[in-house]
């Protein structure tokens, strides 16, 4: 979504609402929701009961209807299968087999069906109503991520995973806007084979999602895991207007470290980083050539004691040599962390970076701070939140000049239709460096398939 | 940037609040073990003989079962078995080990193997005897059947230190209705 | 020339049938004894032969069946389960069921437990070395499979298809393959041992069929010979019954006509006036006399043979002296004797004590001894008596013996056995034209008999003869009559 000037009359709304009197009037809605949290828990119990038992009940019809027809076809299976099995000789379905018959299947082993492999597809996806008050903004049905997640067996040590996305409108990079606006486009956003060892060493090459921070890894490309209907703005997509390097195509390595309740877990990546050219012309994430030998390196450790149920308390270090453009190298560092308590029926996420540039040669460094802050708790099938995030980027800043300082609270509401629908609401209010404010209004479908 | 401070100190105030009272004891979490009902059987952890595992914390219990850990110390991987949703021994296996709920679970796993964290689903059985033969041919397997359904295939292994004939084991799961 | 090969062939050919008669003859008194011992053994013999060997045929053929056909029965019971384990586990892969993998899990392990079962049962029964190594072999080669096999079930249930495939490729299939060499091995060393099982019922059989034949023709050999035997012994007997007869006809008639003879001239002399004087008529008149009383004597004993014979003559038994006897018996041979001029010689002991029998008939028994001695005593004229008791040697106690004792011919041994035989009259006797029934000792020996004694001979050619009567001794004087029926003869042929 690209943020454009507001008009004159938009602007003196936005003035209108000031700090102060948004602080105030968030207050009462604060108290009002401290004050209901409550009355609401008093309910809960008996509420979530029942609509677990609901639930519950539910779920056994279905199950049984489903075994019901998983056995019709299990037996249909076993009817044909002795005759279906590729290997020769197959003739194995009427014991005892004559004395030439065991020696045919005697001549050659059986051999098994190489051919079939354990391989699984999920579907993610999220159809969006919204509307804002920017200038040449529309209010709009999009079709969001078209997401085919895949993941595959290939052995006890060896998992393939990967995201095909399909989506449409044109791609946002650092202010650049190309593609046309209504076609689709196809992304392999992730692509990782991982080998795991051990709990202690796990290693994955291929396209993978960056670990900085907490939320770059704990959520991808389907807004049906996510509660608000769509990233914190300091971990947008590249494609997306994002600052951060969301994508890299590398190697890591990621475990636990033996530290007994503290629960510590370490990863480091290597990886060609983000492409540095400025203009952008080309995907941003160099899947296949890397504009230079560098590569971009990643540590970060995370701690998840058992003290605390949910809690996971980390810190990154990315860096990272970019190359733009009519400009010197600069090398650039993002130090993140993180604070996270998510149980099933309440998460708080925190998280704050620092975005450091500094370009060869000269002495200033370009910071771009950022953080936000989102909390929600269950209700039954209810789930509000809010957000709040920031982000201060100079207006010199050499890779993403466009961005400036954004912040603002999100206010939404999420209703789990069933177990795989999700249906959102959700407020965002903007405020812009410069710009008017911008308000926008959301209401997400969104569903796992 | 005051304001900004004050801002976040606000919502901080706020979020700890709505996490202090979301984080109290909640009827489905128990940091101890409640008191056993005198028709409720004990449910037993079990693994494969050739496991070397004999006796695993609570929290440990909780990330095997939801999938945060993968391998056994011998390098073997683990294998989650699951009985059908409706038996009460997996009722008492969320509720007391996970402390979550169906949906919660299967959310869970889904999350896990979406962001690459958990490697594989868990099986799931229909019947006990089920659980038990699985166990006793893979190696790596972890389930759990009442003690009345336990036999020489099979380990039980201990819970903070404690095993399903002793006193004060933490795992009960109601009798069987007869169907 | 030819004539004397022809002779001196038959002289040949005479020589075994000769010695064969004279075996048969020997053998003669037991000829359905012997036939029937020799059934009795050939028979024996035969059937410990053809049971022995029908017996080693059934076990045989029992081992074969239980060794062979059990053992293949056995083998492709364990092929089967064998393959059954492996299709168990293939079908489990055909399912991604978890509980439907189970079962095929299940069904896998049930057919290797009974493979195992299998397996144990072959090496509890293999007894050769190289059965027992490739028992051996194939248990390593079916564990080593079923860890592979292990493993692969448990690739399945965890979901990992492509890995239980690859080890199924690299480690099952090759275990499977050594394990389906194992029992092809072992199939065919119990197709080995079926036909050399085979081979040796066969020969067993072949064995006892030969033995049978030859067995079966020996004894129809065995029993023609016999048969042969048995009528030529009857042929001989007869013919030997039918000489002895001529002979008594011949020697009756002989001893009848000289008498008669005597009696005829002498009744010619006085029918024909040619006597005239009173003595000479007394003299005539007295030849006659005695030639009659030749004459009835020989008919008195024939009488008295026969009578004994038949089990018609009475015995009148008594307690005798012996010196009684002795008396009786030179009273009545006085005179013959005084006529040839012999000397008897009495010597009997004093105190001799009494003995039971008829005192006409022993002194018809010792007479017939005396009439023998002097018949037979050649140059010399003595004979002796002895009486005396002595230890009997057939029974416990004393016994009397009264021997009648010739210094003449004696009597060859090969003729002993045959003396007291009815009309039996050896060669020496006939050659030396003595004349007689061949009854005198027959008759004496069946009295002795009759008596409760017996009849012994001593003998040595050109020496001369020992008759001995052993009687026995009676404890009791007993005064009453006894009558006594003579046994039958077992000389006397019909």
């Amino acid at each position: 979504m690209k943020f454009s000037g507001p008009s004159p009359i938009r602007v003196r709304l936005a003035l209108k609402l000031n700090n102060r009197i948004i602080v105030w009037r968030i207050f009462p809605l604060l108290l009002g929701i401290l004050v209901n949290t409550t009355i609401l828990r008093a309910q809960q119990p008996v509420d979530a009961v029942a609509i677990d038992r609901q639930t519950l009940q539910h779920l056994l019809q279905r199950i049984d209807q489903l075994e019901a027809r998983v056995k019709q076809l299990e037996a249909a299976k076993q009817q044909a299968a002795p005759g279906s099995l590729p290997s020769p000789p197959v003739q194995a379905s009427a014991p005892p087999l004559s004395e030439t018959e065991l020696q045919a299947d005697n001549a050659v082993p059986e051999r098994m069906d190489v051919s079939k492999t354990l391989l699984r597809m999920r579907g993610f996806g999220d159809i969006t109503l919204h509307g804002d008050n920017q200038r040449h903004d529309t209010t709009a049905f999009s079709l969001g991520q078209l997401n085919l997640f895949i993941t595959s067996d290939i052995s006890e040590k060896f998992k393939f995973l990967s995201e095909i996305v399909f989506e449409g409108g044109p791609d946002n990079i650092y202010g650049e806007t190309r593609g046309e606006n209504n076609t689709f486009g196809v992304d392999v956003e992730r692509m990782v084979l991982q080998y795991s060892h051990s709990d202690y060493f796990k290693f994955a090459v291929g396209r993978y999602h960056t670990a900085i921070g907490y939320y770059n890894t704990a959520y991808h490309h389907s807004t049906w895991f996510q509660t608000t209907t769509g990233r914190p703005f300091l971990f947008q997509f590249e494609d997306r207007g994002g600052i951060l390097p969301i994508h890299t195509v590398g190697a890591s390595a990621s475990g636990l470290i033996p530290s007994g309740h503290l629960g510590l877990h370490y990863v480091a990546e290597v990886g060609n980083g983000r492409a540095s050219r400025s203009p952008i012309t080309e995907e941003p994430v160099q899947n296949v050539v890397d504009d230079q030998n560098h590569k971009a390196f990643n540590l970060a450790l995370f701690a998840r004691p058992d003290a605390v149920r949910g809690l996971q308390v980390g810190f990154s270090a990315y860096r990272d040599l970019l190359a733009p453009v009519n400009l010197p190298r600069i090398g650039e560092t993002i130090l993140a962390a993180h604070a996270v308590l998510v149980r099933s029926k309440f998460e708080w996420l925190n998280e704050a970076l620092i975005v450091r540039h500094a370009p060869n040669g000269i002495p200033r460094v370009f910071n771009t701070p950022g953080f936000y802050t989102q909390v929600s708790k269950q209700f039954g099938s209810y789930r509000p939140y809010f957000r709040y995030q920031y982000v201060n980027a100079s207006r010199t800043e050499p890779i993403f000049p466009d961005v400036g300082l954004r912040q603002g609270p999100s206010f939404g509401l999420r209703y789990d239709a069933s177990e795989t629908v999700a249906v959102k609401l959700q407020y965002d209010y903007t405020a812009l460096r410069g710009q008017p404010a911008v308000n926008a209004l959301a209401l997400q479908v969104g569903f796992t398939f | 940037m005051r304001r900004l401070a004050g801002l976040l100190f606000l919502l901080a105030s706020a979020a700890f609040s709505i996490a202090a009272l979301s984080l109290g004891p909640a009827p489905n979490s128990r940091l101890l073990p409640r008191p056993q009902i005198a028709s409720e059987q004990n449910l037993a952890v079990v693994v494969n003989l050739s496991n070397p595992v004999e006796n695993l914390s609570m929290p440990e219990l909780r990330r095997i079962f939801l999938g945060e850990r993968s391998h056994w110390p011998n390098g073997r991987r683990i294998t989650l078995v699951m009985m059908e949703p409706g038996q009460p021994e997996r009722a008492v296996v969320l509720r007391d080990i996970c402390q979550m709920n169906e949906t919660d679970f299967n959310n869970h796993f889904l999350h896990g193997v979406f962001t690459g964290e958990v490697l594989v689903s868990p099986k799931t059985l229909a019947t006990p005897v089920g659980v038990r033969k699985f166990v006793f041919n893979v190696p790596g397997a972890i389930g759990y059947l009442r003690v009345s359904d336990l036999d020489p295939s099979v380990k039980a292994v201990r819970i903070d230190e404690r095993g399903p004939e002793d006193k004060g084991y933490r795992l009960h799961v109601p009798p069987r209705t007869a169907k | 020339m030819n004539g004397q090969n022809k002779r001196a062939r038959r002289r040949t050919l005479a020589g075994p049938a000769a010695l064969l008669d004279r075996v048969l003859a020997l053998a003669s008194p037991y000829n359905s004894s012997l036939l029937l011992l020799s059934v009795f053994l050939i028979v024996i013999a035969i059937g410990r032969f053809v049971i022995r060997d029908l017996h080693t045929t059934n076990v045989e053929a029992q081992k074969m069946y239980a060794g062979s056909v059990l053992g293949l029965h056995r083998i492709g019971e364990l092929q089967y389960q064998a393959q059954e384990t492996r299709r168990s586990t293939f079908y489990a892969l055909t399912t991604s069921d978890s509980n439907l993998q189970l079962e095929y899990a299940d069904q896998s392990r049930e057919a290797d437990h009974r493979v195992n079962e299998g397996i144990s049962e072959y090496l509890l029964q293999a007894r050769m070395p190289n059965e027992i190594e490739v028992g051996k072999r194939l248990q390593r080669d079916w564990s080593e499979y079923l860890s592979v096999r292990n493993e692969v079930l448990a690739s399945i249930l965890e979901g990992i298809t492509d890995e239980a495939v690859t080890l199924d490729l690299k480690g099952g299939a090759p275990a499977f393959e050594r394990v389906r060499q194992d029992l092809e091995e072992i199939k065919r060393l119990y197709d080995e041992q079926a036909s050399q099982q085979l081979a040796n019922v066969a020969a067993t059989s072949r064995r006892t069929i030969f033995r049978l034949i030859g067995v079966l023709g020996i004894t129809l050999a065995l029993a023609s010979a016999s048969v042969w035997a048995i009528q030529r012994s009857k042929m001989l007997g007869a013919i030997q019954l039918a000489k002895l007869q001529m002979e008594f006809v011949a020697s009756v008639s002989h001893e009848l006509r000289t008498p008669l003879a005597v009696i005829s001239s002498a009744a010619d002399n006085i029918a024909d006036g040619l006597v005239g004087g009173k003595d000479q008529l007394k003299r005539y008149g007295s030849a006659i006399q005695n030639q009659c009383r030749q004459i009835t004597e020989l008919v008195n004993q024939i009488l008295l043979f026969a009578s004994t014979k038949d089990r018609k003559y009475r015995y009148t038994l008594r307690p005798l002296q012996v010196s009684q006897i002795i008396d009786s018996v030179v009273d009545n041979t006085a005179e013959l004797v005084q006529e040839i001029g012999f000397v008897i010689e009495r010597r009997i002991e004093s105190g001799l004590p009494c003995v039971m029998g008829d005192l006409s008939a022993l002194s018809q028994c010792l007479q017939n001894l005396i009439v023998n001695a002097v018949k037979y005593s050649g140059e010399s004229r003595w004979v002796g008596i002895r009486a005396f008791v002595h230890d009997s040697e057939e029974r416990s106690g004393k016994e009397i013996r009264i021997t009648v004792q010739d210094r003449g011919m004696g009597i060859d041994r090969l003729e002993m056995p045959h003396i007291f035989e009815p009309f039996y009259r050896g060669a020496a006797v006939t050659a030396a034209q003595i004349h007689g029934t061949g009854l005198g000792l027959s008759l004496a020996k069946s009295i002795a008999e009759a008596m409760g004694g017996t009849l012994s001979v001593v003998s040595e050619l050109a020496v001369g003869s020992i008759f001995t009567l052993h009687l026995p001794i009676v404890e009791k004087q007993e005064s009453e009559m006894a009558s006594v029926t003579s046994k039958p003869d077992p000389s006397i042929r019909k």
